[in-house]
């Protein structure tokens, strides 16, 4: 039964695209193409979804394909499969471009191939040719206001005596979401290639932490069980927090805010590389771009003009917040990371 | 069997970087022993897992037996109870225990009502938390494997024992226990494996508190693509384990055999 | 019978034992259930309210129930396969005496002590080797490395007790091994292929640290779909997704039963 329907399939496609020169000889451009997009599942992909390859697929015939998997587990088949990679789209935030990177997985996107990259702000493009920002997030303190009573205002207050047991901060192996270590090196007179200062303040106040969370979920009902009343989260994510009624605070550290931006990539040898490009133009289109915001509050890195209903709660809507973000060396960032774990490991552990 | 070999292989990699690197070198191997923190890791995983083992004997053994003895009508449900665990995503499981063991969960709120304690204690993010999970997940290993070989014990026998006025406890350590020793040795085993190479749980549950090897190895090979340096991990857990539960096996095999004279 | 007080003691703790592992087992399984009928936006305990809204949304979803589909029918072809590879193996150890049996004993039981990541990425690798890496082969594969050793241990203890007099009768009576096998060896064993075959189902059917590297396009499981929605998302449908679950592996086992229940009585 499965063969049959899938020679039916089989014989529909085929007999679309040999008739789709006919029928529809400019609009339906990638009409019996099928474009594979490594998600990253949930409200995540289904938002992707209804704002870039629904659209797109109503313009130009292209099915969009999104399988739901992990940066991590997506790079493993990638690096597994070069010859014949399982998709054609790989996404990858600021950190997991430099393994993208080291691996040789992605290929350059120009101009020329994506249009709308004109559009990207300036400074958004960290990996020069490669990779093509779509979306800024970064992870901020936040307090519940029912829980602390004197207000956060940095990095280094989650350290504070008066957390004890209630503060929840990320595993370690989360590299972008870690950047707090970095904000707690730069606040206390270290920086990345001096971390000491955040490891040595992390052992004082070791008997804060709660929990590393494992996931966003795990962090988010740390939250809304009351069982962490201080942490990092990313932007976003407090804000959904407060939209669920919890009163969260999200802090904004004078001295610097620590985030990250996330690419999408064509795979090298991806089956169909136009469609690829099509489908990067309309994510960084005005229609493309206000999805993420408008469903997670996430941040943009193109010129769109956003609502103000939507700017208002997002981190950089003003001069003065955008100024506030620090740039991250992530080559750096990236090549300490295994001993960066295993230094968070021991201080947990002793 | 293919993928242990090259487990093994890969282990002997002088790279640091997915499978870059080649030659051979105990580099990775000297990294663990050398450093007391992995050594003590693999130490309390080890212990984790015969703890979860023995509980879950200490507890399973009564059901199981209990489940063989039973009409299969009755037997039906009670065993679809015992399998349910087993059909749920860990991650589910694991809210499943956030309401009940959470600041305002179940068990907080029971004991301020009966005035155990004064007021809500954080029960997640422990060692406690994490065997209490391991157990509830791996038990039904247990209890099915129990439940399998005591169905295959003969009633009467227990009869009999019970004729030449052997209490209960005598029949069960004369006559039931080294019969099942098949099954219970099967549950043992397979809930120790699975509790030494858990990683989901505690991670989870433990929230990085409580580190067990499975999930070291987990971060070694997915968040630093440190594959050399997993795969000696991996194979020293392998080699670890399969000693272990051999050993175990060997002497439980030969108290099996002096018991089974006893019996008769 | 007779009792006496150590009995007394034994039953007592015996009820007392079995009612709290019946708690313990069912508890979690049983709050995702009843969050799965709430009302309400999230997975707050206790529930909102009575609705199959979440339900509908789950049936509505078209990468859950693909996955659903996906998964179920790999659980029952590794179910089937795994037990014929499992018992053949199982008889083989019990029966004959061949060299490097100790070895095959204890390899039989090895794939379970490689943490699962290991063995996922080591399969990922052999199957692009064999440039099959897009195909259903390596998801049935790996679930089926991961299901013979409990099948073939399960197997296993099951044959170790059970008596060989009737076989040897009927082998007296000249049947031939293949009968022998069919009317009397497995009929006799069948609790323990029942344990058995519940086992390598649900171990297919739940899981995800392996199948996480196998799985490709379109053919996503339903754990994996799960695990990665609940990476970014977190509500009442991951409740309703898995009381699905249960289900499917009740209706499964159900069906098992009935069966191999059948036979027994014939």
């Amino acid at each position: 039964m499965k063969r049959r329907t899938f020679l039916k399939l089989a014989t529909a496609t085929t007999m679309s695209t040999l008739a789709a020169p006919y029928v529809h000889a400019q609009e339906k451009k990638f009409a019996g193409i099928t474009l594979r997009f490594g998600g990253w599942g949930g409200l995540y992909d289904e938002t992707i979804q209804k704002y870039v390859a629904a659209p797109l697929e109503e313009r130009t015939g292209l099915k969009v394909q999104i399988t739901a998997g992990t940066q991590s587990a997506d790079l493993v088949k990638l690096v597994a499969n070069k010859e014949n990679p399982p998709f054609d789209v790989y996404q990858a935030d600021s950190a997991y471009m430099v393994e993208a990177l080291k691996a040789d997985l992605i290929q350059e996107v120009t101009e020329a191939e994506v249009p709308n990259i004109k559009r990207i702000l300036p400074g958004f493009r960290e990996y020069g040719e490669y990779g093509v920002p779509y979306s800024v997030f970064t992870y901020i303190p936040i307090y519940n206001s029912e829980l602390v009573e004197q207000p956060l205002t940095t990095y280094t207050d989650l350290t504070r005596p008066d957390l004890e047991g209630r503060v929840a901060l990320p595993a370690a192996t989360f590299d972008t979401w870690s950047l707090y270590l970095l904000a707690l090196a730069e606040e206390n007179g270290g920086s990345i290639s001096n971390m000491e200062p955040a490891y040595s303040l992390l052992e004082q106040a070791k008997s804060n932490i709660l929990a590393l969370a494992q996931s966003t979920v795990a962090m988010i009902q740390m939250f809304e069980t009351k069982e962490a009343s201080a942490g990092v989260i990313s932007d976003a994510r407090g804000h959904e927090l407060r939209t669920k009624g919890h009163p969260i605070v999200s802090v904004y550290p004078p001295q610097g805010i620590y985030g990250a931006t996330s690419y999408m990539n064509v795979v090298k040898n991806a089956k169909h590389p136009e469609a690829a490009f099509a489908f990067l133009d309309q994510m960084l289109s005005d229609e493309g771009m206000l999805g993420l915001p408008r469903a997670l509050r996430l941040g943009v890195t193109t010129d769109v003009k956003l609502p103000d209903e939507i700017a208002k709660d997002l981190t950089f809507n003003t001069p003065e917040r955008i100024a506030l973000k620090k740039k991250v060396d992530w080559q750096k960032w990236m090549a300490d990371r295994s001993a960066r774990i295993e230094r968070i490991n021991k201080i947990l552990r002793g | 069997m293919v993928p242990a070999i090259g487990v093994l292989r890969y282990s002997f990699l002088d790279g640091d970087y997915l499978l870059d690197g080649h030659g051979f070198t105990l580099r990775h191997y000297l990294r663990f022993f050398s450093d007391t923190y992995y050594s003590s890791v693999l130490w309390d995983t080890f212990v984790d897992g015969l703890v979860v083992s023995l509980i879950c004997l200490l507890i399973g053994f009564p059901v199981g037996y209990s489940l063989a003895r039973l009409p299969p009508l009755a037997r039906r449900w009670r065993t679809i109870i015992v399998i349910m665990p087993l059909t749920l995503s860990l991650v589910v499981i694991v809210f499943g225990w956030l309401i009940v063991l959470g600041r305002n969960g179940l068990l907080n709120s029971v004991l301020v009502n009966l005035g155990i304690i004064s007021s809500p204690k954080t029960f997640l993010f422990a060692r406690p938390a994490v065997i209490l999970v391991l157990v509830q997940q791996f038990l039904p290993f247990m209890i099915l494997s129990v439940m399998s070989v005591v169905t295959q014990i003969d009633p009467v026998l227990e009869h009999a024992a019970s004729n030449l006025r052997a209490n209960r406890l005598v029949t069960f350590r004369r006559v039931i226990i080294p019969l099942a020793t098949p099954g219970i040795l099967v549950g043992f085993n397979l809930v120790f494996v699975l509790s030494i190479s858990a990683f989901i749980t505690p991670r989870l549950i433990g929230g990085n508190r409580v580190p067990m090897l499975g999930s070291l190895i987990y971060e070694r090979i997915m968040s630093e693509f440190n594959w050399p340096s997993g795969a000696a991990m991996a194979f020293i857990l392998f080699v670890a384990g399969l000693g272990f539960t051999a050993a175990f096996n060997a002497l439980a095999a030969s108290r099996f055999v002096r018991g089974g004279r006893h019996a008769l | 019978m007779r009792y006496d007080f150590t009995d007394y003691v034994l039953i007592v703790a015996g009820a007392v034992t079995r009612v709290a592992v019946y708690a313990l087992l069912a508890l979690p399984a049983a709050l995702v259930v009843v969050l799965s009928f709430t009302s309400g936006e999230t997975m707050d305990f206790p529930p909102a309210g009575f609705s199959m809204q979440w339900y509908q949304k789950a049936f509505e979803s078209e990468p859950f129930m693909s996955a659903l589909w996906t998964s179920t029918y790999v659980a029952v072809i590794v179910a089937i396969a795994a037990l014929v590879i499992g018992f053949a193996a199982a008889f083989a150890i019990n029966r004959f005496d061949f060299p490097g049996k100790g070895l095959l004993q204890a390899l039989a039981f090895s794939p379970l002590i490689v943490p699962a990541v290991v063995l996922g990425i080591g399969l990922l690798y052999l199957f692009a080797w064999m440039n099959l890496i897009q195909t259903m082969f390596p998801l049935f594969a790996g679930h089926l490395v991961l299901a013979i050793p409990y099948v073939v241990r399960t197997v296993l203890a099951s044959l170790t007790l059970h008596n060989r007099v009737l076989e040897e009768a009927a082998m007296n009576l000249r049947a031939s091994p293949l009968r022998v096998v069919r009317r009397i060896t497995l009929p006799l064993i069948l609790p323990g292929l029942l344990s058995a075959a519940i086992f390598a189902f649900v171990t297919s059917f739940g899981n995800v640290t392996v199948s996480v590297f196998l799985t490709y396009g379109g053919n996503v499981t339903l754990p994996v779909q799960l695990f990665t929605y609940l990476d970014h998302s977190y509500n009442p449908l991951v409740a309703a997704v898995s009381s699905i679950m249960i289900f499917v592996t009740l209706a499964v086992i159900l069906t098992i039963e009935r069966l191999i229940g059948a036979e027994t009585l014939s």
